[in-house]
């Protein structure tokens, strides 16, 4: 069998699999987002609200 | 399964359990998560004139907010120990949109701002609390470095009333090694916020050394000018070291004056100078007549002249939204 023969028998065999596994070849591009999901949970720790420091000035704008 | 992020330029592609660039927005369970969303870090009630913000309703204050996080990684970043931090290091409050808007009007603020960090990288919380703010009566401030797609930062100023947009400098080199971003979406940004009707204000902090050339300073107002008009005002900002910049000096007095007039001798109208007290740099004055209009004592309004937005001797209206 020549080299050309086994790349195309190799080739028809995974178009296969992704037919077979219902998986058409655009799912292997990732999802794109612009808003993302609003998160309900905070991964550091919740501080509590201090009206006193809040009517403070704040720092510098950046 | 990995996501595309969309917000800002720097277009992410966020594998699952991690972060993007911002730190803000996790893949988890195939899904972008906004991890800060309701969580501010800072709260704090601010004049409006600190923003800097002078052509919109001046003297009243504003209820400024910040979650951590940042699409940009500014060496000199005054706000870093938020801005570049991660959300699991930073303590925060708990603070739902609608009891945003509450808290405003506890605090006698006819404003919101969304500031210290970005609002282009906590973008679905300063959209939400906007469209609370809006439904309220209250105004919407973004303050911001403008690093953020086209499509949801023209979204988010359908609520938005005023914007001060931070133009670092006029070179991509500098956006590359300085803040880790590009130009172009910046300006393309000034130039949306014109287009969507926002009370427009331009900042530029002047760094020795690195954008504070003749060449730079008249390339930068002369892209101003032309872009979003000569009536913009323009915010040059002193530069005092901090985070990884302390190895150059602050601006020099006559550096900011080099600034300003450099300004001034284009035609922009009204220009001022920031972390500098003098009140001739942050007055207001009349560009038909030359009329001192407003009167400010750094960051605090003295006095106000205006007769309904217009010089009260030649009649002019001011650019501005004083109200």
């Amino acid at each position: 069998m020549k080299r050309r023969d086994f790349i195309k028998i190799i080739g028809v065999l995974y178009s296969y699999s992704l037919i077979a596994n219902g998986r058409a070849f655009g799912n292997d591009v990732p999802e794109s987002v612009v808003e993302a999901v609003r998160s309900r949970r905070y991964p550091g720790r919740i501080k509590k609200l201090d009206f006193k420091t809040i009517k403070k000035q704040g720092g510098w704008q950046g | 399964m990995d996501i595309q992020c969309e917000l800002c330029p720097r277009g992410c592609l966020v594998k699952p359990g991690q972060s993007g660039d911002c730190r803000i927005r996790v893949n988890i369970d195939g899904k972008l998560l906004a991890v800060t969303y309701g969580f501010p870090c800072s709260l704090h009630v601010d004049p409006v004139e600190k923003k800097p913000l002078f052509h919109f309703m001046p003297g009243t204050k504003t209820f400024s907010m910040a979650t951590v996080g940042c699409t940009m990684h500014c060496k000199n970043c005054q706000n870093w120990e938020i801005s570049q931090a991660t959300p699991n290091a930073v303590d925060a409050y708990q603070v739902s949109p609608e009891q945003t808007v509450q808290m405003a009007r506890r605090y006698e603020c006819p404003s919101i701002s969304y500031t210290y960090t970005d609002p282009a990288a906590y973008y679905e919380y300063a959209l939400d609390c906007s469209i609370k703010a809006k439904e309220a009566g209250l105004k919407n401030i973004l303050v911001t470095a403008g690093y953020i797609n086209r499509k949801p930062f023209r979204n988010l100023c359908k609520y938005v009333d005023a914007a001060t947009i931070d133009v670092k400098a006029m070179s991509d080199n500098f956006y590359r090694d300085i803040c880790g971003s590009t130009l172009k979406p910046v300006l393309d940004t000034v130039v949306n916020a014109k287009e969507m009707g926002l009370e427009l204000e331009v900042s530029n902090l002047v760094i020795p050394t690195l954008n504070d050339s003749d060449a730079m300073l008249s390339k930068f107002v002369n892209w101003v000018k032309e872009n979003v008009g000569k009536e913009t005002p323009l915010h040059f900002l002193k530069f005092v070291p901090y985070y990884l910049m302390r190895n150059l000096p602050p601006t020099s007095e006559a550096t900011m004056s080099r600034a300003r007039d450099i300004a001034k001798a284009a035609g922009m109208e009204y220009v001022y100078v920031g972390n500098i007290l003098n009140e001739k740099w942050s007055g207001t004055y009349c560009s038909g007549c030359g009329e001192e209009l407003l009167r400010r004592h750094g960051q605090v309004m003295m006095e106000n002249h205006l007769s309904n937005g217009k010089c009260p001797k030649c009649g002019k209206q001011i650019y501005g939204v004083w109200k």
